[in-house]
């Protein structure tokens, strides 16, 4: 071990000494971030923690320390974080947050501009919608490590086969999905989460963005709404307009081009079933696309291109920003911020954004990383990504950062899958969602 | 006097922590959730406010609410009425002195063992409409395939059979063993008295199996009541609600809404209906001689 | 009423071990027969064939001339009384009672009827809310008699129905045993360790030993006329002496060496000896009841000379426990007179009440 460290270190040496500027934070890096000390991360059970519990004794020699990873399920890490805040000194260095956590978050989490500012962070280089993601109140509180955006996958074979256009607009998927459902034996037009709950809400939130509006009544700014400032009288829920009326149908006609137990569907076990050939096209999380380009196997293997989400009637091609960010809790002690940042720096740095992607996480929050040959080689998808966040075609207000985002995602995953599963109409099951929203919002004190 | 007054002294100073523990893990919580109902309260949130009955009331409303408790009802009803059927004629089939029933028995308390997370996981899987092996199993046999854990009809039954498959052989298990302490002069005196099988077993087995036959059915009542793992890993309510029991919405609410108010307030009504339930069992549990 | 016969029965368990062996008897119409033995002599067993609980390994049970080996016993018609009463815990006294009309479709009326009835005929009316926990081990058994005479059966089979009772119950419960089968009628067939309970109740006992027959009669042919020594030491209130003797001719008339006295027979004994013993060389033992003997102060030819150890006082009368060198004898002498311990006594034996065994055991002096 010992040898290795010097070994490193002596490489590091040279690397300074003989290799252009640009390398200077690899070399950083490399002289161990840690410097013998220890950190603690409160973390999510997604894959780039994943990776990092994975490669996790390369990653403490990287750093020359030790690094506690306690990885929690979701709703636990939120529980967790929330507890955490109420201590008088917080018992992690750095948490893991949700894009649309930090609306709940937000005042007790330090804020991280000054720190950007003093070490030089080249900020550009991230994608504009996952940095601004973290930009609230006017304070930026995260630093992406995994942010990747829910776009629309589908076969380009199957396509070109079938003579069929990209699809951009919810009409052409349709379209698509109609054609090619039960064209050949097990393949279905569409795969989506369906599931109940989370993952019909979430679907319902985003897809109702892609057709213009989200689920509550947010200021409209330019090329999109405002993200960063959403008082009370933005909490009003908007599932009795007509934009949600066009999304509802929209869902409703998916059903018919599902694959069967559709609606128990979700998260990964739609891009297995779109991996192993069962739909044309799917709903994805950018990252996941790893589990079928990484497996020799797979049908969809090489075979995939991607766009972002099909846009409404009159609607937008817009494709919602989701995961993760590294902040540190404010009740953190002052002397350990400065090792705390430097944690985020190195975490977030594209050598290991780099790094991340050899272990089956396609994600790549930066312009620089995404250029990379090798990362593009590993991840076609990433590339897509990068040409969408560029043309602007990724945003975060689809899921709005409030509160209570997750009651808003269980009411509309609850009460839309009565409509889905045809207990309910779906009129019926939208004036019910809106009333359910609206008490929620009035329990809470919002009006 | 001033001795056994001492004694006693010392033996309450002896008893006194574990009732401090007994009122600590017990009451303690129920006090601390109808404390926390009458509050409105999110988690990480702010300070709780006090607002009376204002979750019950809003409970009251609450369709998902009222649904729940009959979806948790039927989930019991038929978890229950299944686990007792079958894991009683298992007991008895067992109770037949076969060579090999020994081992037998003891591969049938195997689910037991299992975590119900991971029953519901494997269960999950095997419901699944495109990787499931039961799927695969119904169209080799050229059938349509079945929405197991989709269709409206069927899917609290995958879940009642998944609760069957894990808590059956319990049910077994305490039946077999209040088979086997049956004192055998009784059935003597039934043959002597010319009772044929059917009569011994409707008079005589089965009123004397009476008390087990309770508190197994209390327990598993009680138990299946309080299931939330395989909703949690095989449905999450769905589809449209049908699986929606009790702890799961309670779960929704409080640990991933963190209104704790209201969850508060639902596990209130949860304990009050469970109370009532297993009282009316309990009070049948003897032979009720203790009724005079 | 049936008669119930035993036709060279037998009873194994494990291929060598017999409960019961070759067993042969009949029980008269209207009868009531006793099974009177030790524990595990096979009693219990002889009876759980005839009820049904138990195969039957060997033999026929017959009755009325019908063979009844292989009829259920749901089938058999008999009505059982318990040693433990077996009563249904989970029913109260009433649903005890009315089980065994269960089987009948009755009318509820008849049965309460019958039910009441029977309650008042053991006195047990007042207890028919009540569990068996709830009860005494005598009217418990009540209970148990009530339960097998509601049905009318033509047959009783009791197994040892007052073992776990107190003396006095006992007695009470006897009796009433007893005038319920002079009310009935029925063919009964009892069990019981206790031969006074069985002199007390029965026609005609039957002595089992080793899953054997070894005889059958009332009390005093037993008494008087046992089949052998293990008959002569069972039955009897106080325990039979017995104690090595010989035989010896006094001019061609034989008579009894015990412990140096010389014992002269009457005719009818003495006969008995002269056709079967033909050597004087086989052990013998004389028995001799503690009513047949009388101790004196003065020593004579025919008495034996004992010196007193032990004297057990019972009211009117005592036993007195003696030893000489020939053994150890138990004599009854009326209590006034029971001479203190460490005195020596000379005891006479009344001859004609004699019992003299062989070297397997067998009664000589057997005279019915």
């Amino acid at each position: 071990m010992a040898s290795m460290n010097f070994y490193s270190r002596t490489t590091a040496a040279f690397a300074v000494a003989s290799v252009a500027a640009s390398f200077a934070a690899t070399s950083a890096s490399s002289e161990g971030v840690l410097n013998g000390e220890t950190i603690r991360i409160l973390a999510i059970g997604d894959p780039v923690f994943q990776v990092m519990q994975r490669i996790h004794g390369d990653l403490e020699e990287m750093a020359g320390g030790t690094i506690e990873l306690d990885v929690r399920g979701f709703d636990v890490l939120r529980q967790q974080v929330l507890l955490n805040a109420q201590n008088d000194v917080s018992n992690y260095d750095l948490v893991s947050v949700d894009l649309p956590q930090f609306g709940e978050y937000k005042d007790f989490l330090v804020d991280l501009a000054g720190y950007v500012e003093e070490s030089g962070m080249d900020w550009e280089d991230f994608h504009a919608a996952a940095w601004t993601g973290a930009y609230h109140d006017q304070k930026q509180l995260g630093i992406p490590i995994q942010p990747h955006p829910e776009i629309f996958a589908y076969r380009v074979d199957l396509f070109e086969e079938a003579g069929l256009e990209p699809p951009r607009t919810t009409e052409q998927v349709l379209a698509a999905a109609k054609a090619l459902h039960g064209s050949k034996d097990g393949l279905s037009g569409i795969c989506w989460n369906a599931a109940r709950g989370t993952p019909l809400g979430q679907t319902i939130t985003m897809v109702m963005g892609s057709h213009g509006l989200p689920v509550i009544a947010m200021n409209p700014i330019e090329g999109g709404f405002d993200l960063g400032n959403v008082g009370p009288e933005n909490m009003h829920p908007q599932m009795d307009s007509e934009t949600a009326n066009e999304m509802a149908a929209y869902l409703m006609e998916l059903m018919k081009y599902s694959p069967p137990g559709i609606l128990n569907m979700a998260w990964d076990e739609r891009v297995r079933v779109f991996a192993q050939g069962g739909c044309a096209m799917t709903y994805i999380w950018s990252g996941r696309s790893a589990i079928y380009e990484l497996d020799e196997n797979a049908e969809a293997r090489g075979n995939v291109s991607y766009l972002p989400h099909p846009a409404g009637p009159n609607g937008l091609n817009v494709s919602t920003l989701g995961g993760w960010f590294l902040s540190i809790p404010d009740n953190l002690p002052e002397d350990r911020r400065d090792l705390a940042w430097s944690v985020i720096e190195w975490m977030t740095s594209p050598e290991m954004m780099a790094e991340y992607t050899k272990h089956g996480n396609c994600v790549a929050p930066s312009h620089s990383v995404s250029q990379d040959e090798e990362v593009v080689a590993r991840c076609p998808v990433i590339p897509y990504v990068d040409a969408m966040a560029t043309s602007g075609e990724i945003a975060g207000w689809q899921r709005p950062p409030v509160p209570e985002i997750q009651q808003i995602f269980d009411i509309l995953g609850a009460e839309f899958h009565e409509a889905l599963a045809g207990a309910e109409s779906p009129e019926d099951s939208l004036m019910e969602a809106q009333r359910q929203l609206d008490r929620v919002m009035r329990r809470a004190g919002y009006y | 006097m001033s001795l056994l007054r001492e004694k006693r002294k010392i033996a309450f100073a002896m008893i006194s922590p574990s009732i401090l523990v007994i009122v600590a893990i017990n009451i303690f919580p129920i006090i601390f959730a109808v404390y926390i109902s009458l509050h409105l309260w999110s988690f990480g949130r702010g300070e709780p406010r006090f607002a009376g009955l204002l979750n019950y009331e809003d409970l009251y409303y609450d369709g998902r609410f009222i649904d729940a408790v009959f979806t948790s009802a039927k989930f019991v009803f038929f978890a229950v009425l299944v686990e007792f059927l079958v894991g009683f004629a298992l007991a008895f089939l067992f109770n037949v002195k076969v060579r090999g029933m020994a081992t037998l028995r003891q591969v049938a308390v195997l689910p037991i063992m299992v975590m119900p997370i991971v029953a519901g996981l494997v269960w999950f899987y095997m419901f699944n409409e495109n990787f499931g092996v039961i799927n695969w199993l119904v169209t080799l046999l050229g059938a349509p395939k079945v929405g197991f854990l989709t269709d409206l009809d069927v899917a609290l039954f995958s879940i009642v059979l998944a609760d069957a498959w894990q808590w059956t052989p319990f049910v077994m298990l305490v039946m077999f063993a209040a088979l086997q302490s049956l004192p055998e002069y009784v059935y003597e005196a039934a043959k002597m008295d010319g009772l044929n099988g059917w009569q011994t077993f409707w008079r005589v087995t089965i009123p004397m199996l009476r008390p087990s036959i309770m508190i197994v059915i209390i327990l598993r009542i009680v138990d299946s009541f309080k299931m939330i793992e395989l909703v949690f890993m095989m449905t999450q309510g769905g589809p449209a609600g049908r699986t929606e029991v009790l702890p799961w919405y309670l779960y929704v609410t409080g640990f991933q809404g963190l209104d704790l108010g209201y969850a508060a307030a639902i596990a209130v009504c949860m304990l009050i209906i469970v109370t009532i339930f297993t009282q009316f069992f309990v009070a049948r549990i003897g032979f009720g001689d203790d009724q005079k | 009423m049936p008669r119930i016969e035993f036709d060279n029965v037998s009873k194994r368990y494990t291929p060598t071990t017999h409960a019961v062996k070759n067993l042969t008897f009949a029980i008269e119409n209207g009868s009531f027969l006793c099974v009177l033995g030790p524990s595990g002599c096979g009693k219990s067993s002889t009876l759980r064939m005839l009820a049904g609980l138990e195969s039957i390994t060997e033999g026929e049970i017959r009755v009325d001339g019908k063979r009844y080996n292989e009829l259920k016993a749901q089938s058999r018609d008999f009505a059982m009384v318990f040693e433990n009463y077996a009563l249904y815990p989970h029913l109260d006294v009433y649903g005890n009672l009315a089980m065994p009309l269960a089987t009948r479709r009755l009318p509820r009326r008849e049965i309460a009827r019958r039910v009441g009835e029977i309650a008042e005929t053991l006195q047990i009316t007042e207890h028919l809310r009540k569990r068996p926990r709830q009860l005494s081990g005598g009217q418990r058994q009540r209970v148990g008699l009530g339960r097998a005479i509601i049905r009318d059966t033509r047959t009783f089979l009791m197994d040892e129905p007052l073992g776990h009772m107190e003396a006095y119950l006992r007695q009470q419960l006897r009796t009433e045993i007893r005038r319920l089968h002079e009310e009935l009628g029925a063919t009964t067939f009892y069990i019981t360790h206790d031969q006074e309970e069985a002199a007390a109740i029965s026609d005609q006992i039957v002595v089992m030993s080793d899953g054997r027959l070894q005889q059958a009669g009332d009390l005093l042919t037993l008494l008087d006329n046992p089949v052998n020594k293990f008959v002569a030491e069972f039955i009897g209130n106080l325990p039979i002496s017995i104690i090595p003797a010989a035989v010896a001719s006094n001019f061609g008339v034989p008579e009894l060496i015990v412990g140096g006295a010389r014992m002269p027979l009457p005719e009818n004994r003495a006969s008995l000896i002269e056709s079967s013993i033909s050597s004087g060389g086989s052990k013998l033992e004389v028995g001799v009841r503690p009513g047949d003997i009388e101790l004196f102060e003065d020593s004579a030819p025919n008495r034996l000379p004992l010196s007193v150890t032990v004297v057990e006082p019972l009211g009117d009368s005592a036993v007195v426990v003696a030893d000489g060198p020939a053994g150890r004898l138990r004599a009854t002498v009326p209590a006034d007179t029971a001479p203190p311990p460490g005195k020596s006594v000379h005891a006479e034996f009344d001859p004609s009440r004699l019992l003299l065994f062989d070297e397997a055991g067998i009664n000589i002096f057997r005279t019915a």
